[in-house]
């Protein structure tokens, strides 16, 4: 018999909504992740689900989703009450997260940390409690459980389980908080005050934009409320419904609510920063979204542009619901991609605001949707100013081009192309075919800079990361200046990566991005920096012809940087004790802690257990 | 006319009792801010009681205090109220924070969900503990963990004493609960204070100094959290039928990355709880506290209780609050010293350079930044510092180690 190709995607079910919230019954959708052959568990190549529960010390029988009867299925159905589906749910939502940030960032992510953790697992029922957190140490995300409340239960049946690993958004913040923290490891260390800010909101930002690519979903909610559907009320009210389980997300999505919420001077606590951040961006996909579907409207209106009364017509429904779709993974795309054009160290708001400008415009010059003038035009008006900028026009906001930085050449010259080929093949899509597939064998992993450097010997490609990471090395330490490095201070390699990414006019974008960062040797024996010292980096976007595009710096003071570069500098370093001075005021453990826990309590607060579960 | 005022700091260890007099020539008329304490015996307490009841009678045997403030309901500031011997005082007028309220539906709430919090947690640091227990007073080992549990119990609520401030004392003393509904930086008189004005300048009923007097979750965190869990030990998170053992799942699914010691790890995180909820439900009660600003004559007394971080930040935000704090001559150290009691920009930039400032602290072991070095170092360079902890400084009187007074002229403006 001939052979059937391979479906390039695995069919799963998922709850849509959060089955807890019970205000109707709750909605499940089927969601395609990338094929990959699974083991049970499931296990795949990146992520790894363990049903471990260290509340009950006891493992639960693990999904089989290669297993005929559940391909028969197109996975399991959604229960409760079974927790293989919880297993499959976990893998499922995680594993569009991590295809998504794929995608945007035009490059197979490396969840690989160290040998020994080769793998991101996936916990479902870690632990009781009201919470679920992303673990560096452990290299895992935990989803904890609990009973509804005895007395005041809600919509739920009293002592009714609720589990946190059944809600889409949460599982899509954990996720995102480990893949920001594979791509940026030094953005759980409060340094400023977005720093954190910015990682609960850009998690949410990736929850609530994933969601809004369901289209039945968005479909339902649209035909619901038929009167505003250019209207953002529509959509508000569907980011608010989701992953309310915890409590981290309420505060996040609260700024949606009031248009006149502001990033204010005071404001330091990062759940209420981050809300701000989620409301910037969604006021520019909101702005987008109703500019994409006037026309539909007026369309389907004989030009009017006024709905008739009574029901919505369900292929109006159907256009607008896919637009809204369309907009948002777009939206997605776009605030997951600035990621590459990031500083690797001390990011705040308007950094992100101005690599996501620059990220764009080298993508897609024309903005023929005008996606970004909307998104800085939100950022405008929840208050959120980047630094050091003239304006709000979008040339003020790109980064500027780097300038005084020689080509780079000799070894790595040399080197560019095998990297290209290894991340090639990671990227590309597998063959269909069943034979060419077995042909092709497995993708090659890379080889992790972070994490222990001793195992980059057991990696087969260790020697192009490593001959890689010299040659970077030296090329950074002969430019330091140029590059905003200081030369007498050691110059680290943190991360370096060949990505792909296709323009909307079809055109190719190859670059090298590579993260390099330094330590201030002074910092750590300043107890007013609690533990954490202060960093300094710089990113470095590479075309492939060698040539140095952009040099997004964060640099450490030094004598020899030009005048306002040092005065930045300086002031940087003054920002960071300030703010660790602010935390300490708002944190109530403070006063009660023994010295030893004085001196590392920065280091403490980096945990994204705290910042969840600490409210 | 009041010529002079007299403010006795009592020596209270771990807590607060402050007697403010005004003398008009040979006579006083005193206010009582709070009387409590978390490190010294029922004993210690009842002496200063006594002293304090003591100074407010006259010469005709009659005690009398025309305003008794119980700036919040932590047992540090409370507990010697419990005591037989304040029905035999007569009290012009009580004030509490609004959140005392018994018939305002706010008020009761928040005092529900932080009482229950407490009970809660009190319960699960120690089965069958005993509301009077005094973990940090007593002879007992001084652990972090008897330090945690002193804080736990510290918020539970103090029945015995705040039913004396509620119903008790001589007399049918009017209870207050400040600020009023719809009043910001209110100036209220008390007939029996000619001359004194009080300014009441918190806490704040705006949102976000409610939300930073709830405790992480309620009393419903509790059912959920892993710090009850020990009792829920043998409840996973699903049935038992789809149990396996480990095993049987490492036998099934050798690939798995996840080793023996991950398993450990994740036993540990299980195990060990979300926070510090003993400094959360602290850090909650102490922001109710109820912040006065007395005016009498030339001289601006601030007391804020205990107030942490959110309700400053409220008070500070404002502009007419501000001004009125930089006249500020007499500053109570809020919270007995700690770091959050006193930000940075009320001592650095508002505070003038004539202030006397009186801290209520007692060293606890585990507590080692309580009162906070730094605070300390920028008090001392700026204002004129008495420490309950030590001896009188110059211009202060000490006695017997039971208390240390400072007097100061009144002048009229």
């Amino acid at each position: 018999m001939m052979q059937v190709p391979w479906s390039l995607t695995r069919p799963l079910k998922i709850y849509a909504t959060d089955p807890t919230r019970g205000y109707e019954a709750a909605l499940t959708a089927v969601i395609s992740v990338e094929y990959e052959p699974l083991k049970a568990g499931p296990i795949g190549e990146r992520l790894e689900v363990v049903d471990y529960d260290g509340g009950a010390k006891t493992y639960y029988d693990a999904v089989d989703l290669d297993d005929k009867a559940i391909l028969m299925q197109g996975g399991l159905s959604p229960s409760e009450a079974d927790p293989r589906f919880h297993q499959q749910m976990v893998y499922a939502v995680a594993s569009r997260t991590l295809s998504n940030f794929d995608r945007a960032l035009g490059r197979r992510i490396n969840l690989a940390k160290g040998s020994k953790q080769s793998r991101l697992r996936l916990l479902p029922h870690a632990f009781r409690g009201r919470n679920a957190f992303y673990d560096r140490e452990l290299h895992a995300l935990l989803f904890g459980y609990f009973d509804a409340d005895e007395t005041d239960p809600g919509t739920n049946m009293p002592g009714q389980k609720i589990f946190t690993c059944l809600s889409h958004d949460i599982i899509a913040h954990e996720m995102t908080h480990a893949i920001v923290d594979r791509l940026r490891r030094y953005f759980l260390e409060p340094t400023n005050v977005d720093v954190l800010a910015f990682h609960e909101g850009f998690s949410d930002i990736v929850a609530l934009l994933q969601h809004f690519s369901f289209p039945d979903l968005v479909m339902r909610e649209i035909q619901r409320k038929r009167g505003d559907i250019e209207q953002p009320t529509v959509l508000v009210e569907l980011a608010q419904q989701f992953g309310f389980a915890t409590g981290h997300g309420k505060s996040l999505r609260s700024a949606l609510d009031d248009p006149g919420a502001v990033l204010a001077p005071g404001m330091s606590e990062a759940h209420d920063r981050g809300a701000i951040l989620v409301a910037a961006i969604f006021d520019g996909f909101f702005q987008t979204y109703r500019s994409r579907i006037r026309d539909i409207v007026r369309v389907a209106t004989g030009g009017s542009g006024e709905l008739p009364v009574g029901d919505l017509q369900p292929h109006l429904a159907k256009l607008i619901a896919a637009e809204a779709s369309r907009t948002a993974q777009r939206q997605l795309e776009m605030c997951i991609r600035a990621f590459d054009y990031l500083p690797p160290v001390d990011v705040t708001f308007g950094d992100y605001l101005r690599a996501m400008v620059t990220a764009d415009f080298e993508l897609n010059p024309e903005d023929e949707w005008g996606q970004r003038a909307a998104l800085i035009e939100g950022f405008r008006r929840r208050g959120i100013y980047p630094e050091g900028v003239f304006s709000l026009a979008e040339e003020s906001l790109r980064w500027p081009v780097a300038a005084n930085v020689p080509k780079i050449s000799d070894s790595l010259e040399q080197l560019l192309p095998q990297l290209l080929r290894i991340e090639a093949d990671r990227f590309s899509e597998r063959s269909r075919d069943a034979d060419l597939r077995r042909a092709e064998g497995s993708r090659p992993a890379l080889a992790t800079l972070d994490g222990d450097s001793d195992d980059l010997a057991e990696n087969s490609h260790d020697y192009v990361t490593k001959n890689i990471a010299v040659a970077l090395h030296e090329f950074a330490k002969n430019n330091a200046l140029a590059l905003s490095l200081n030369p007498d201070l050691k110059i680290s390699v943190s991360s370096f990566n060949a990505v792909f990414r296709t323009a909307s006019n079809g055109r190719l974008l190859i670059e090298l991005v590579a993260q390099l960062t330094q330590l201030d040797p002074n910092g750590q024996v300043d107890v007013l920096l609690g533990g954490i010292t202060t960093r300094g980096g710089t990113t470095i976007i590479v075309g492939v012809d060698g040539q140095v595009r952009y040099a997004i710096a964060k640099p450490l003071p030094n004598k020899n940087l030009p005048t306002e570069v040092q005065a930045a500098a300086e002031s940087r370093v003054d920002r960071q004790r300030a703010f660790v001075s602010t935390l300490d005021l708002m944190d109530p453990r403070f006063p009660y802690m023994s010295n030893a826990q004085v001196n590392s309590r920065m280091k403490a607060r980096m945990s994204i257990r705290g910042l969840h579960g600490g409210r | 006319m009041i010529d002079r005022l007299t403010i006795r700091m009592y020596d209270m260890g771990f807590g607060d009792c402050f007697l403010l007099s005004v003398w008009t020539g040979a006579r006083p008329r005193h206010v009582l801010f709070d009387c409590g304490s978390l490190s010294r015996s029922k004993p210690q307490v009842a002496k200063v009681a006594k002293d304090v009841i003591a100074a407010c009678t006259t010469a005709g045997g009659k005690a009398r205090i025309e305003l008794v403030v119980c700036t919040h309901r932590h047992k540090d500031h409370v507990c010697g109220f419990d005591d037989p011997n304040w029905a035999n005082v007569e009290v012009g007028e009580v004030w509490m924070p609004w959140t005392e309220d018994p018939s305002d539906p706010d008020a009761t709430r928040i005092r529900n969900r932080q009482s229950a919090f407490a009970l809660a947690l009190c319960s699960t640091l120690k089965p069958g503990f005993n509301s009077d227990d005094l973990p940090l007073a007593g002879a007992g080992p001084q652990t972090q963990k008897a330090a945690r549990l002193a804080l736990a119990l510290n918020s539970l609520t103090n029945e015995r004493a705040m039913s004396v401030i509620h119903r008790g004392f001589q007399g049918v003393a009017p209870r207050r609960f400040l600020p009023l509904k719809d009043k910001s930086a209110e100036v209220r008189y008390l007939d029996g204070l000619p001359g004194v004005r009080f300014h009441v300048l918190g806490p704040s009923r705006n949102e976000k100094v409610i939300a930073a007097m709830d405790p992480p979750d309620g009393a419903a965190y509790f059912a959920g959290s892993n710090l009850a869990f020990c009792a829920m030990n043998e409840t996973g998170a699903c049935e038992a039928t789809w149990r396996v053992t480990a095993d049987r799942y490492r036998a099934d699914n050798p690939d798995i990355t996840f080793s023996e010691a991950d398993q450990k790890d994740v036993d540990r995180l299980a195990d060990e709880p979300d926070g510090d909820f003993a400094a959360a439900i602290d850090n909650a009660v102490n922001n109710t506290s109820l912040i006065l600003a007395v005016e009498v004559g030339d001289q601006l007394l601030l007391f804020p209780g205990d107030a942490q971080w959110g309700s400053w930040d409220a008070i500070l935000q404002q502009p007419e609050i501000r001004d009125l704090l930089r006249r500020v001559t007499v500053l109570k150290v809020s919270h007995h010293g700690s770091h959050n009691g006193t930000p940075k920009s009320l001592v650095e930039t508002i505070l003038s350079e004539n202030v006397t400032a009186f801290m209520s602290t007692g060293s606890v072991k585990q507590w080692p930044n309580i009162p906070r070095g730094p605070l300390i170092t920028a008090l001392s360079a700026k204002t004129k510092l008495a420490r309950s902890d030590k001896t009188a400084p110059a211009g202060f009187k000490g006695h017997d180690g039971l208390y240390i007074e400072w007097e100061t002229p009144v002048l009229a403006i």
